[in-house]
């Protein structure tokens, strides 16, 4: 690192780092460095993730023992009932548990937390390109989760729903939790978009404008390859879903009709004044919310293309495949998200048209897992906690991607539309896959955020024991939903037909019980890592990328060097370079 | 992209000093701003296509929209006139001429302040006639149950109006009466109130009326209309002017000219919901409000962007130039949706 | 220890076969003995298994390769470096046409199904007495209208129709059409012993076509959620053999008549949304 470099500069953002006087706000509350503002991410996403991680706890439990005290809480939210919980509260805990999950845990945690750390840091920028905006998007968080919270304090809290369909949805009369919990919700959304859309368009100015000289579109590393069509899925995405939320809003509140047809009697209210179709909001919805599934995959897989790199010390197989396989599942992610809908009344002609088009996206994921395994594949590889949770990631993938298949068949799922077979397969896919990515990138990327190396018999034991129930909890319920158990059923055992899964329904909880417990070893690695853990030096994983080469953790304005591009990311064990078996990009030689 | 070495080389190359694309962050940032949007708008007029297409018949008839064309097409003359103002005024920033920049970008304002003018004057024409989302009647029985609710409200209204209290107004309006009766039949005032005769036969007449009318909506709730009353007369409403006239035709004790004749319930009975039923109209107004709504709001808030820079008055510099493209980049959007919206909405 | 995590990575798959494989045998498989009591329900299950065996031979393989890699890439000892690959163009053609052809097969192979399932061209035809209902969904329970024995069922209303609550009675051997509808919010038909569901969308009709052949009672249940009662939208479809079917509906249309019920039901039913426990 002696040679010396032209200077990397940006058109214009001037190296100007007014930040002199930084105060503790200014420093870790109200700062505009994309570092603090993806750990701020990182610890309300950690924080949610046990929220929502309760709330599915309460949820097993009700499942489990239906109608028996709720442990701990039950006593006091249930005075009047014995402890037991109202079948609107279990609506409420489900819906609530989806959008915790969804919009405050897997997607701000994989775009917010390590979009916002790893971009600039990966492609040589000293910081976003909108420092300000990205600020706001954070704080943006904040309404949303009052919303959240908020609604679940009024009667019912929101109860439709993490999809939200109308009419259950649109008429404040339908439900008791419909009421005024409801629009909350469809507030906390709105929040969060407005979010996600001044983050994704930071993130794709940033990547588009900033890179360092030398950083190549293909020179780029996976990570910022995902999560730059991350941003634009989000981008180009989302705003439908706000204009979706908006007009049921407005349904709700000024009695316009987009979503409610007339004459509708719900609950003896008066009869619903109006032509809308309820199916509208379906298509809405979906065309946001299918290609958000993936929004909630791709920055994991290309973290995890990343890591098994790294630690098989072997470059990634078919960069160019996988770089084009992941634009691919985001092209035809915006064509086919009638795969949820193949009962909901629609033309049964689209039924066809969205199941090739829905079969035809496990084509790239399916170039994808085979370019994984052949990087493994005469690699060395180094078995820690990182390598665990990515190789966990890619066969959990494999799971809950192969069950998708079973839905996109269209007759298949008109039986198990609706059953724990929907349930599981998103739960492979969002926990299995997407989980175990994030379990890997903390862990990959923590020594970078905080100087320190994790611990890693307590990592790999976290690792063993979320494998083992997450696993316990999920893959029974392939065969409730085979079994022809209807999911959002606050009490199935009252049909005969199923009584006889109880049992498998009380293993299921115990084993999430369980899972739960072994999230607060990853909770206590994280506190005493950060404090205690070993130190970690620039590069502790010998890795090529650019955020390895400046210190742990980077200084403000990222790069104590002006950072120069030369090759590509994945240069391990190259024969030209026979010194060591990584070759940084940085590196001139 | 500006620079494509080949992917994995080793050696020194020589990187170009910038990579991406030529244009500063802020427009690159716009653009893709305006990228969301438009898939804002999508959304919109998706929706509004898909709700319109799928509804037969639609709301057409201007007399009852009240659609304006020439107010619609007066206005995107005017945003087309101020968006080129805007680029005019990029322009002559880029010469340094500032005080043409602010006087072109003033006009563009003051056009936008028209557009929104011409906007609200058809608002209000919505307004005044009911073309409110939720408040129409789309079929007879509800344009009759909605003109009976108006009556109702407006003889409560006169009736609280009469004895005004603190009380809720159904049970003064109870008390009202009986309080009539009483005087009645003992002929006497105790001074609880002092209601002249004339008054008082007014009150009789309005209370009797109130509840024929009242009992008339009880009945046309459950779908049994007294003989007396003709009911082809009342279905034939649509085809009749107005519900009222239908009203008179079967035979209606008191009509609206009869209320709005009375000199004491007159004035609360303008609010009268009037007009005949309109199949689907509540999606009209609902899809109506919705798309022009969101383009007006975005015409509010560049004026607001336009204010950020006419404020800076004779101070402003050429430094703002890019601020002021992007500014224009924002304006010719809301110029491009609006003239989507023209077609859509006032002509197809 | 790399030992340890290779033989763990490859110990469950196995372990996720065995407990399908013994799955039906504990009763966890499809509901009742196994075997659909529709005829469209067997060619779902039939597709279903289908798509089960090129599954599961995916996962297999995707296991084992993983398997193989991760024992081959752990045994190297330290002077052996890493192969420096870039890539495969020959893999990856195959790896994108193999899989391309299966896919293309599985969704064509679904087809014709669907299309006598849901095409309006395929439907049995409705007009010969096959029309034996309107289903009403409503919070939370399914309300039929039968049309008066040997008329045909009209969309509104008819003076003559009978009603009836969570039961929904139709003959067997026959393929019978239902109009399904809703009251008020969504709800889902679902037959799972015949492996057919149907959303009931406000303002809409939608047809809905089975044909069982054994008599008896099979659960119906509600499928989209619709409010805190989902769960318990539970009812029974009666299947009768064709002469009890006409003797019953005789019966329950003179009872119906003599108890002089309300022309609809609906009217007078109590309703009430709001939290009580079962
Ligand atoms: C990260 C999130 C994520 C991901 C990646 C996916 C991926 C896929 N999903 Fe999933 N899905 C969800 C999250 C996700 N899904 C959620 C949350 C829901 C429920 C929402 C709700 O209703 O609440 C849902 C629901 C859902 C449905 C609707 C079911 C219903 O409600 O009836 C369908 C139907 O087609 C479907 C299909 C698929 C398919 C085909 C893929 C494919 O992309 C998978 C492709 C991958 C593979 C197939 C594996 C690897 C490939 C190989 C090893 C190659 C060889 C394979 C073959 C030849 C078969 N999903
Ligand atoms: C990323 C997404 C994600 C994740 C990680 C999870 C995680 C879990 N989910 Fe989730 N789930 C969804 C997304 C997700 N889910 C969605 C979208 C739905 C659909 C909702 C709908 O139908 O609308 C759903 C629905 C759903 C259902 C179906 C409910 C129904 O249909 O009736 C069930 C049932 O078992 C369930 C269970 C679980 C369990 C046991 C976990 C476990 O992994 C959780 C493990 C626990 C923890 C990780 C936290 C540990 C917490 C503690 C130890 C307590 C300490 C507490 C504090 C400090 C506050 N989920
Ligand atoms: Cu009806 Cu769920
Ligand atoms: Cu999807």
């Amino acid at each position: 690192m002696s040679a010396t470099y032209p200077a990397a500069q940006t058109l214009d953002h001037p190296h100007e780092h007014a930040h002199t006087q930084a105060n503790f706000l200014t420093k870790y509350v109200f700062s505009t460095d994309h570092k603090v503002i993806g750990i701020q991410f990182l610890f309300t996403t950690i924080f949610m993730l046990f929220v929502g991680g309760a709330l599915a706890l309460c949820i097993r439990w009700q499942l489990a023992y239906p109608w028996t005290e709720l442990p701990f809480i039950g006593g006091k939210l249930f005075a009047a009932q014995a402890g037991q919980m109202t079948p609107e509260f279990y609506t409420m805990l489900f819906t609530m548990h989806g959008t915790v999950m969804v919009f405050l845990v897997v997607i701000p945690i994989l775009a917010g937390a390590f979009g916002n750390y790893l971009i600039p840091l990966m492609i040589g920028a000293d910081d976003m390109a909108f420092p300000l905006l990205n600020m706001l998007s954070y704080w943006f968080m904040w309404p949303a989760i009052a919303c959240f919270a908020l609604s679940m304090y009024y009667e019912g809290g929101p109860a439709a729903g993490w999809t939200s369909y109308p009419l259950l949805a649109a008429l404040p009369q339908a439900a008791p939790g419909s009421g005024f919990a409801q629009t909350l919700w469809l507030l906390g959304i709105t929040f969060v978009g407005i979010s996600s859309m001044m983050g994704s368009i930071n993130y794709m100015t940033t990547i588009i404008n900033m890179r360092a000289p030398g950083m190549t579109l293909f020179r780029m590393p996976m990570t910022i390859w995902a999560m730059f069509i991350t941003a634009i899925l989000q981008a180009f995405a989302l705003p439908v879903l706000t204009a979706a939320g908006i007009m049921l809003i407005c349904d709700r509140v000024f009695h316009t009709c987009f979503f409610v047809p007339g004459g509708i009697t719900v609950n003896n209210a008066s009869p619903t004044l109006g032509s809308g179709q309820p199916l509208l909001w379906q298509h809405l919805f979906w065309f946001y919310s299918h290609p958000a599934v993936y929004i909630m995959l791709l920055p994991a897989m290309g973290m995890i293309s990343d890591i098994l790199s790294t630690m098989c010390r072997k470059p990634l197989f078919g960069y160019k495949p996988m770089v084009f396989s992941m634009l691919a599942i985001a092209g035809l992610g915006f064509i086919v998200w009638g795969h949820h809908m193949f009962i909901s009344g629609m033309n049964p002609v689209m039924g066809m048209a969205f199941m090739v088009s829905t079969v035809m996206i496990a084509l790239p994921s399916a170039i994808k897992t085979f370019n994984w395994i052949a990087t493994i594949w005469g690699g060395k590889i180094v078995f820690n906690t990182v390598t665990l949770n990515a190789i966990a990631f890619v066969t959990m993938f494999v799971v809950g991607g192969l069950s998708g298949i079973f839905m996109a068949a269209v007759p298949v799922d008109i039986y198990i539309h609706d059953t724990y077979f929907i349930v599981a397969h998103f739960h492979y896919v969002l926990f299995g896959a997407t989980l175990f990515g994030i379990f890997a990138a903390i862990q990959y990327w923590f020594p970078k955020m905080s100087g320190r190396m994790m611990n890693e018999p307590l990592g790999q034991i976290h690792f063993l024991l979320t494998f083992i129930t997450a696993n316990g909890t999920f893959f029974p319920m392939h065969l409730l939903g085979v079994a022809g158990m209807p999911r959002r059923y606050a009490d199935p055992y009252i049909h005969q037909y199923l009584e006889h899964l109880l049992p498998m329904n009380q293993l299921m909880t115990w084993f999430a019980i369980a899972m739960g417990v072994s999230q607060l070893l990853l909770a206590f690695n994280l506190v005493y890592s950060f404090f205690w853990g070993p130190v970690a030096g620039r590069n502790p994983w010998n890795a090529n990328t650019l955020e390895w080469q400046t210190p742990s953790p980077p200084p403000h304005g990222n790069f104590d060097h002006p950072v120069v591009v030369y090759r590509g990311p994945y240069e391990f064990s190259h024969p030209d370079h026979p010194d060591a078996d990584f070759w940084p990009q940085t590196d001139p030689a | 992209m500006i620079s494509s070495a080949p992917l994995a080389t080793a050696g020194s190359i020589s990187p170009a000093p910038h990579m991406g694309l030529p244009i500063p962050n802020s427009k690159l940032g716009m653009w893709l701003f305006l990228g969301t949007e438009i898939m804002f708008f999508t959304a919109l007029i998706g929706s509004y296509l898909v709700l319109r297409l799928g509804t037969e018949p639609w709301p057409a008839d201007p007399h009852w929209t009240h659609i304006k064309i020439a107010a619609g097409a007066t206005n995107t003359f005017v945003l087309i006139l101020s968006s080129y103002l805007v680029v005019l005024a990029h322009k002559s920033i880029l010469k340094r001429q500032i005080a043409r920049t602010q006087t072109a970008l003033i006009a563009a304002f003051l056009l936008g302040l028209v557009f929104l003018g011409i906007k609200a004057y058809e608002y209000q024409g919505k307004f005044e006639h009911h073309v409110i989302p939720g408040q129409i009647p789309e079929t007879p029985l509800q344009a009759q149950e909605f003109f009976l609710n108006d009556v109702d409200k407006a003889s409560l209204a006169w009736i609280h109006q009469l004895q005004p209290g603190e009380e809720s107004i159904f049970k003064r309006e109870k008390d009202l009466l009986k309080r009539i009766e009483q005087t009645e039949a003992q002929n006497l005032d105790e001074g609880i109130i002092a209601l002249s005769d004339q008054d008082l036969n007014a009150a009789h007449a309005a209370l009797d009326w109130r509840s024929q009318i009242e009992t008339l909506h009880i009945l046309a709730a459950s779908n049994k209309l007294p003989q007396t009353i003709d009911p082809t007369a009342l279905n034939a409403a649509p085809q009749a002017d107005s519900l009222e006239q239908a009203a008179v035709t079967a035979g209606l004790p008191g009509s609206l000219a009869w209320m709005k004749a009375q000199p004491l319930i007159g004035p609360h009975a303008d609010p009268l919901h009037l007009d005949a039923s309109m199949p689907h109209g509540n999606l009209f107004a609902s899809l109506y409000f919705l798309l022009t709504g969101f383009h007006a709001i975005h015409v509010i808030i560049g004026l607001i962007l336009f204010l950020t820079v006419i404020l800076q008055g004779p101070w402003l510099t050429i430094s703002s130039a890019t601020y002021l493209e992007n500014v224009g980049l924002y304006w010719h959007f809301v110029d491009l949706v609006w003239i989507f919206l023209f077609p859509l909405i006032y002509i197809v | 220890m790399s030992r340890f995590w290779c033989l763990f990575f490859m110990s469950w798959p196995l372990l996720a076969l065995y407990v399908c494989w013994v799955a039906p045998s504990q009763g966890w498989g499809f509901p009742g003995n196994g075997v659909s009591d529709s005829l469209i329900g067997q060619r779902i299950d039939h597709l279903f298994y289908v798509i089960l065996a090129i599954t599961t031979a995916v996962f297999i393989g995707t296991q084992i390769a993983m398997g193989y890699v991760l024992w081959t890439a752990s045994s190297k000892t330290n002077d052996q470096p890493a192969s420096h690959v870039h890539g495969s163009h020959t893999l990856e053609v195959i790896w994108t046409v193999v899989p391309a052809a299966l896919l293309l097969f599985i969704a064509f192979y679904q087809m014709d199904v669907w299309a006598d399932f849901r095409m309006k061209s395929r439907q049995p035809d409705t007009s010969s007495g096959q029309l034996v209902a309107e289903v009403t969904a409503r919070q939370f329970e399914w309300r039929i209208r039968y049309p008066q024995p040997g008329k045909p069922l009209d969309r509104l209303p008819q003076q003559g129709d009978v009603f009836g609550v969570n039961e929904l009675i139709v003959p067997a051997g026959l393929p019978v059409t239902i109009h399904l509808r809703t009251d008020d919010v969504q709800h889902s038909f679902f037959l799972p012993t015949l492996r057919i569901k149907q959303d009931a969308v406000p303002g809409k009709v939608i047809p809905v076509w089975f044909q069982v052949d054994q008599p008896g009672t099979y659960p119906l249940l509600c499928a989209e959620l619709c409010g805190w009662g989902h769960y318990k939208m539970g009812a029974k479809l009666i299947v009768l053999a064709p002469e009890e079917y006409k003797a019953t509906m005789a019966q329950l249309a003179t009872d119906y008549a003599l108890s002089g019920a309300p022309l609809n039901p609906q009217q007078t039913a109590q309703h009430q949304v709001g939290g009580t426990n079962p």
